[in-house]
């Protein structure tokens, strides 16, 4: 016993039961009352007997016009906007189980995850009996970004190709002439070392410049019109000259030029976190004197400029008064990205869709929502916008709002346009999920990024070892795609998996 | 009623765990039920891969894919910060459960006006000067100096369990900004200091680096292993005992304190013993349940964690250091859209966990037996 | 010994310091304009207290120059009813629990009790699916019952309260029961105000963790006016961009009532120390 044994309180008297009794009771009186202001609190939703639809996408400023214009067209039916709500994990989750949302937005990178977990509905047919055909509408070299076997599942809300935007006031500062037309990478790389701090960055010192930013070895590895599988399907990653290129000119950029900073350095600079916005915003600082991005980044930039242009009002300068370029207010200019000497352009389109959720009782309705976004009074408020282009190229100029001078609006939607008719969309396998590729190679590039003595063919082995240990799994769980496979390539390929 | 008073007994226990048995049978066994049957299924969230039953091969897969040894090795690695952060936690306890006053109320008011105003002044010239930010920090310095010294106890350890009210994607992003290997705060604070003694010092690349303090062991090519230092993985660390050591554990600390009889020091006061051994033989075996609960608890959450902070900050990566296996599990089950194959990680996992604890309960339990 | 003292203070307020810089930035941040939340510096050069006013809805968001369209009231509303039943449904289930599982002697105890510490070793992500289902099955889908009630029964307070519970000395129910007191008596009025400290230990963990947690509120939630507070932040992240210095004013808001109830139950901690049945 190495308790002593303690002296009992003097009495057990009433006093503490009382006492507890009486503080649970007023505890439950209290959730009660809560309970009560529960049962009142109800924001009053009007609906009348109009149909309502939820639509899971962003707060996109111009949402809220996008959305009245909808109603306005469809008195019946009565559009929401839920943002913020969107994540595979939970569309997958909530859809499949019968209560999600009846209209969702994914990357088309996505596209395969969402059809193949079956929430995503087939508006092939019903798109057609409902007397017009998104597939025919929208962008020839995008149709991929929304298509799946041939088969429609949904219409982009926005579209495009990457393109080169430049900052021009940190082209000033470095007095280098701003790019021109469209360039090949290798006259690229000289102008890119005139707009590149020299001196790798010393602890502390944050005014480092780098060429630029963006999802690099992409760029290099669409721009040679890569593939990742064959026309079959199957996996050509370790003896595929474009992405060995892509990985020895992402390192060349990485290492030697030190153009820009690795995946997770850039990362680290931003306060943001996440790779898109708090890049863009360092971009927006002069940070970067080149981003290669989508268009819609002058979402990000617009809201940037702005907040310049007010810091100046409010310090009482004038634009003119300024003699360090990299103080001034931002000015954008565009290019198309840059080609590889001996091929011609070539740019990977990616769009935002907007899907049916194929349990959702009203989807039927939920398609006027995707004719609405093929049509003009869409493509016009989106354009007015500072988005991407709209899913039918038929209006792709119409109304567009040139916005400030410095942000070059025009000119970056002229680029984007011209950078489509380049586009287009790597090819998809039934045999693995592009997702799973592009994490795989992702991590590749990693691994190259923080251990640059690796062989580039040691990493592509690797890659591909790895996806076809995935493809092996997939094809042992799902006898159909196994005897198509071994009907399409034969029994050692399969074993040799 | 011939019940025997321990079948008696047994009634009364199910009465008492009645309201708990049942959403734990509901909510928690049924799905864990489902989840174990699963791992022995092609389990998908695919309806185009039809449900069959494949035995072991989900396992079988598992052992023979050379990532899920890398990423549970990452897992046990980041499993270090534990001890340490729970002897912080028992060390903060017993320090704020000591005498603090000092010569009385008086004193003690006098002090902390004199801190207070103090570094107001500094504060102020600092603010004066145009140097905001460290006008802020000084400021900060002397309110939590008053507050500390006036209210003692009750106001460090608010101060200590902020990291828990402020957790989540807010300090992600700050430590994430600190780990900048060029301009985070810990780099150039550990130049400037190289400096003040003329070392050239190399700052550790954090979140950027697969190096580890374990990198000098050769391990497989997969691994990743870049050397002998400081990376990503040791930044967890540090992260993780930062948040944990004032928080939830430092509490359950001072409540187990405060349940020991107070009898038992007056009489170790009699015999004159020194406050180490206070500490060795009173406080620390009186605290043996809460440390059993808190040993077995930080296992449980240190094997399944490292999935936010790989969400958040690093991807998994670089080079997959950072993956654990709570993050390979979401990876499988919701990206890859296998739930069969995530599921046979989670029971592993579970297995694995569970022997441990198995292992502690024997000791726990003779640790704590009455 | 005073200046021991004064030594073991000047260690606590250094300590102090490094846990409480990640909230000194988040003040610094909820004042910042838009453009210098990337910059490093703590406290902004152009302190815009307007964020607070914003989140509010008092005044427009500069950008677009509307008044944003949240429902900030409600979220918190819903937050703190959520979280407090939860609580006390759980301090009350876990403690019941822990009695039979700490004080009571009966065939498979130890069994039992590992059953219930073994649930909490499967990672909640691959009993997600299982458990969402029965979620819809039980059409709480979007209700605060959805949120409140599989949250109600945890193995975690069970182990903890029952840890708490092994600790107080036999020689009280012992004594209760010569006293011809039933287990109920003896649960209600020697063990619960015996075992306060690991309660008020239980609710603050289990008050916060709810009044953060994420993932679950995340799927079960559908509508603006169900959502809970960290849940609702998550409309100022977007495709284009994150309003930073929005998110940490609305944390700010957030997190002092909090700051303030753990005070208060830290000083109930405290008193309930200096009450307890422990005093001669």
């Amino acid at each position: 016993m190495k308790n002593s044994a303690p002296r009992l309180p003097e009495k057990p008297d009433e006093q503490p039961r009382m006492s507890t009794t009486k503080f649970l009771a007023a505890i439950f009186a209290g959730l009660l009352i809560l309970c009560g202001v529960a049962a009142i609190w109800h924001p009053d939703q009007e609906l009348g007997d109009k149909v309502p639809l939820v639509w899971v996408s962003d707060n996109n400023p111009a949402r809220t016009a996008q959305i009245a214009a909808f109603n306005a067209e469809n008195p019946d039916l009565s559009l929401r906007l839920d943002f913020g709500n969107g994540g595979t994990q939970k569309i997958i989750l909530q859809s499949s189980s019968g209560v999600g949302p009846d209209i969702f937005d994914f990357g088309s990178a996505d596209i395969e995850t969402f059809v193949e977990s079956g929430v995503l509905w087939d508006v092939t047919d019903a798109s057609v009996t409902m007397g017009f055909s998104a597939l025919k509408d929208g962008w020839p070299e995008g149709a991929q970004t929304y298509t799946y076997n041939s088969r429609q599942y949904g219409f982009p809300c926005n579209t495009g190709a990457a393109i080169l935007i430049y900052n021009k006031n940190v082209f000033d500062y470095f007095g280098v002439p701003y790019p021109q037309g469209l360039m090949t990478w290798k006259e690229f790389i000289d102008m890119a070392k005139k707009v590149n701090s020299q001196t790798s960055p010393k602890i502390g010192d944050d005014s480092r410049i780098f060429a630029v930013t963006g999802a690099i070895w992409q760029q290099f590895f669409t721009g040679q019109h890569g593939e990742f599988f064959d026309p079959d399907g199957q996996l050509t990653i370790a003896e595929s000259p474009e992405l060995y290129r892509a990985f020895e000119m992402h390192r060349e950029f990485l290492f030697t030029h030190q153009f820009m900073p690795s995946t997770i350095e850039a990362k680290a600079m931003s306060g943001q976190g996440g790779w898109g916005s708090g890049n863009l915003n360092q971009f927006a600082a002069g940070r970067f004197a080149m981003a290669i991005t989508g268009h819609w980044a002058l979402i990000a930039f617009g809201q940037a400029y702005q907040q310049q242009l007010d810091e100046l009002t409010r310090n009482g300068l004038k634009e003119e008064d300024i003699k360090d370029p990299l103080k001034k207010p931002l000015r954008l200019g565009a290019v198309l990205i840059p080609k590889f000497s001996k091929l011609p352009p070539s740019y990977q389109v990616q769009s935002r869709v907007a899907g049916i959720n194929a349990k959702s009782p009203r989807r039927e309705e939920a398609l006027k929502f995707l004719q609405y976004l093929a049509g003009p009074t869409y493509s016009e408020l989106l354009n007015a916008g500072e988005d991407w282009l709209p899913g039918n190229p038929e209006y792709s100029e119409l109304g567009v709002d040139p916005g400030p001078p410095a942000l070059s609006r025009q000119e970056l939607q002229d680029r984007t346009v011209e950078a489509m008719s380049y586009g287009y969309s790597p090819r998809q396998s039934p045999f693995l999920l592009t997702s799973d590729v592009f994490r795989v190679i992702g991590n590749q590039i990693s691994r190259l990024e923080s251990t640059p003595d690796i062989s580039t063919q040691a990493l592509l082995d690797a890659a591909q070892s790895d996806l076809q240990t995935l493809m092996r799994r997939t094809l042992e769980r799902n006898p159909n795609l196994e005897s198509l496979f071994i009907e399409r390539f034969g029994k050692p390929a399969y074993q040799n998996l | 009623m011939s019940a025997s008073p321990l079948r008696r007994n047994a009634l009364i226990a199910l009465l008492f765990l009645g309201p708990n048995l049942l959403g734990f049978l509901v909510f928690t066994l049924g799905p864990i039920v489902i989840s174990l049957i699963g791992s022995f299924t092609t389990w998908s969230l695919r309806p185009s891969v039809p449900l069959k039953f494949i035995g072991l091969q989900n396992y079988v897969d598992l052992f023979q894919d050379p990532n899920f040894y890398f990423y549970f090795y990452n897992t046990l690695y980041l499993l270090i910060g534990m001890p340490i952060s729970i002897a912080g936690s028992l060390a903060l306890a017993v320090l704020l459960n000591q005498k603090l006053k000092l010569r009385g109320p008086q004193g003690t008011l006098r002090l902390s006006l004199v801190a207070a105003a103090l570094t107001l002044c500094i504060a102020g010239f600092l603010f004066f000067i145009g140097s905001h930010s460290a006008a802020f920090l000084i400021f900060a310095l002397g309110l939590i100096s008053s507050t500390g010294i006036y209210f003692g106890s009750i106001g460090y350890r608010t101060f200590y369990y902020l990291p828990c009210f402020t957790a989540g994607a807010g300090t992600i992003l700050l430590w994430m900004q600190l780990y900048n290997p060029n301009f985070g705060l810990i780099n150039q604070t550990l130049v400037a200091f190289g400096d003040l003694f003329g070392w050239q010092i190399d700052p550790p690349g954090w979140l950027t680096s697969t190096k580890s303090l374990l990198g000098f062991l050769p391990l497989p090519e997969h691994f990743n292993n870049g050397g002998f230092g400081l990376g990503a993985r040791e930044a967890m660390i540090m992260m993780g005992v930062w948040a944990a050591v004032g928080g939830n554990n430092m509490i359950l600390y001072l409540a187990g304190i405060s349940n020991i009889s107070p009898e038992l020091y007056e009489a170790s006061d009699i015999d004159g013993a020194s406050g180490w051994q206070r500490f060795r033989f009173i406080t620390f075996p009186q605290l043996a349940p809460t440390t059993f609960f808190i040993v077995v608890m930080g296992l449980i959450g240190g094997l399944q964690g490292g999935f936010e902070q790989a969400r958040l900050m690093t991807e998994g990566g670089p080079a997959g250091t950072t993956t654990t296996l709570s993050y390979y599990i979401y990876t499988q089950g919701f990206e890859r859209l296998d739930l069969g194959y995530g599921a046979a990680v989670s029971w592993v996992l579970f297995i694995i966990i569970m022997g441990i604890t198995l292992i502690n309960w024997r000791y726990g339990n003779s640790a704590e037996a009455e | 010994m005073e200046i021991r003292t004064l030594l073991k203070h000047v260690g606590l307020i250094l300590i102090a310091i490094g846990m409480t810089v990640p909230f000194l930035w988040m003040l610094g941040t909820s004042i910042k304009p838009h453009h210098e939340v990337e910059e490093l510096s703590l406290v902004p050069r152009n302190p815009q207290l307007e964020n607070y006013a914003i989140v509010l809805r008092q005044s427009p968001d500069p950008y677009t120059g509307k008044f944003l369209d949240l429902n900030f009231p409600k979220w918190y509303f819903n937050s703190i009813f959520v979280a407090a039943w939860v609580t006390v449904l759980q301090v009350l289930t876990s403690s019941m629990a822990a009695y039979a599982f700490a004080r009571l002697q009966w065939p498979g105890r130890d069994k039992v009790f590992l059953l219930y510490l073994g649930t909490m070793m499967i990672p909640g992500m691959v009993t997600m699916l299982p458990n969402y289902q029965i979620m819809v099955g039980l059409d709480f889908i979007n209700t605060y019952q959805g949120l409140i009630i599989p949250a109600a029964f945890s193995a975690f307070g069970t182990f903890l309260l029952r840890q708490f519970m092994l600790g107080i000395p036999r020689s009280y129910d012992e004594a209760a029961d010569i006293d011809g007191a039933n287990h109920l008596q003896i649960f209600l009025d020697v063990i619960l105000p015996m075992a306060k400290p690991g309660i008020i230990a239980l609710s603050i963990f289990t008050f916060l963790g709810n009044f953060q947690s994420f993932f679950w509120p995340l799927v079960m939630v559908k509508d603006d006016a169900m959502r809970t507070i960290p849940i609702g932040l998550l409309s100022f992240q977007g495709q284009y961009g994150q309003q930073t210095e929005l998110i940490m004013a609305a944390t700010v808001m957030n997190v002092i009532p909090l700051i303030i109830l753990f005070v208060v139950m830290q000083k109930q901690l405290i008193s309930g120390i200096q009450l307890g049945g422990v005093k001669g």
